[in-house]
């Protein structure tokens, strides 16, 4: 096989594998979002908040992520 | 009667017996180390792997005396141990042998800096977009694909140029696993020049994305209050199915697989005591030792191969055409969104976790004070780190069968 050849059949599968993760992401999207009932109590609070947010006209901030990611992690690996 | 003062000032006198060649290298080897040293220090390069690997590059190459059999040598370590009975008599003799032999030559070392780096990754704009997040990261995996036969060409072996060209995932633990299971011989080059690289990495892409992207492009703005939030049952989930399902796949980087995603469960499932343990103790104690046994490896003795230059090059090569394909990714992903996705986002998805999110993030803001894309790059960040995984994986078992 010819060294250009391997390296165009890694990138291939590489990307199917990649599509493949993403199918699964997608699936598991899918599955935990049908499942969500307003009446859940975990959810009680998303709900409220997502109700005073409809009442306020404004989005419900969600900050977690970006609070989480510049809490300043050192480091490189 | 006092022994002749040339046995007792070994480290100092070796430099007077050995071949000048190898005398001035020594030095030299020293005073990088002292560099590097210095550059950890002024946090200039990464500290964290920086300041114990200049630390011990510079003793082993000055501590230097005279072995058995008249050889030179130190009492660091001996990585040509190879049958048992060398391994035993090693282990009895050098200090950093029982970490080496325990933890370097079966890719311990990368797994447990894998399982920190998991319990580090936040995967909540990744679960978001994983359309997108991926498709940045197989993007950003130009440069591990095309240097394989780059360096083929340069005359080193399909396993050797493969080791080399994982370099462009910027994954320390994923480069270490691969030339360790592909190209033993070159295990102490090719890992050295990847983590000084992808310290190098924090200092050289800013230029690389202000010199290709144009500053409306940099600045554009995007809101982390639109990233719908995602639960842990989610991330849970997709960890446990996409660990067990690439490990079906790839069995030989089943121990990769395993520990990043053991990080990320640990994380989603949020016990508290393991997470702690993961992250101040197993990352930081294997990131220490990691970057004192690289350093005690650059022996003069020990790096003798002129091929590190052309490794040194290929790396680079490696690193750059990684950050291009990024950054063309997110120019398409700029203009796809209609202007909505900030185009620096791309070179987040070269794996180097978390630096390449904060780097693009930095840029980002000095372009526009008010943009804050952090969270949005951790995304690509997280599936460069998959993508580069898969490739590993992909290599490892594919090119022993060719």
């Amino acid at each position: 096989m010819d060294i250009l050849q391997i390296a165009a059949t890694v990138y291939l599968i590489a990307l199917i594998i990649s599509l493949l993760v993403v199918v699964i992401v997608v699936v598991i999207r899918t599955l935990t979002s049908e499942k969500k009932q307003p009446s859940d109590e975990h959810d009680i609070e998303v709900v409220i908040a997502a109700s005073l947010a409809a009442y306020t006209s404004e989005k419900k901030p969600s900050l977690s992520v970006k609070e989480r990611t510049t809490e300043g992690e050192v480091g490189f690996w | 009667m006092l022994p002749p003062i040339v046995n007792i000032f070994q480290g100092l006198f070796t430099f007077f017996t050995m071949e000048p060649l190898m005398a001035i290298l020594r030095l030299t080897l020293i005073l990088l180390g002292i560099l590097l040293l210095y550059l950890g220090y002024r946090n200039v390069l990464e500290p964290l792997i920086m300041v114990p690997m200049g630390l011990s590059m510079a003793v082993v190459n000055a501590a230097i005396m005279l072995m058995a059999a008249q050889k030179y040598g130190t009492l660091f370590l001996d990585p040509f141990a190879g049958s048992v009975t060398e391994v035993v008599g090693a282990l009895q003799i050098y200090f950093l042998q029982p970490i080496y032999t325990l933890a370097f030559t079966n890719g311990l070392i990368a797994c447990l800096v894998f399982a920190g780096i998991g319990v580090l990754t936040d995967l909540d704009f990744f679960i978001v977009r994983p359309g997108l997040s991926m498709l940045l990261a197989i993007a950003a995996e130009l440069g591990t694909i095309a240097t394989l036969p780059i360096a083929y060409f340069l005359g080193f072996s399909l396993q050797e140029s493969a080791s080399i060209a994982i370099v462009g995932g910027a994954d320390g633990p994923m480069v270490l696993f691969t030339t360790l299971m592909l190209a033993r011989n070159l295990f102490v080059p090719i890992t050295i020049v990847a983590y000084v690289y992808l310290s190098i990495t924090y200092a050289v892409y800013p230029y690389l994305m202000k010199a290709l992207i144009p500053r409306h492009m940099r600045a554009t703005f995007m809101d982390p209050r639109e990233i719908p939030s995602v639960s842990s049952r989610d991330k849970f989930a997709f960890s446990v199915v996409a660990c067990i399902l690439l490990s079906l796949l790839f069995p030989v980087a089943a121990p990769l697989f395993v520990s990043f995603f053991l990080g990320v469960i640990v994380k989603e499932a949020k016990i508290a005591r393991y997470q702690k343990f993961f992250d101040e103790v197993l990352l930081t104690g294997s990131t220490l030792f990691l970057g004192f046994v690289l350093g005690a490896l650059l022996s003069v003795n020990v790096i003798l191969d002129m091929r590190i230059f052309l490794i040194l090059i290929l790396g680079m090569v490696a690193l750059l055409l990684s950050g291009l394909g990024g950054l063309a990714a997110g120019v398409a992903a700029y203009y796809l969104s209609h202007k909505k996705i900030n185009p620096l986002i791309g070179i987040a998805a070269v794996s180097c976790v978390p630096t390449t999110a904060k780097v693009a993030q930095k840029v980002a803001q000095e372009a526009n004070p008010e943009t804050i894309i952090l969270p949005f790059a951790m995304g690509p960040n997280v599936a460069g780190v998959i993508t580069t995984a898969i490739i590993c994986a992909i290599y490892v078992t594919l090119l022993p069968l060719l």
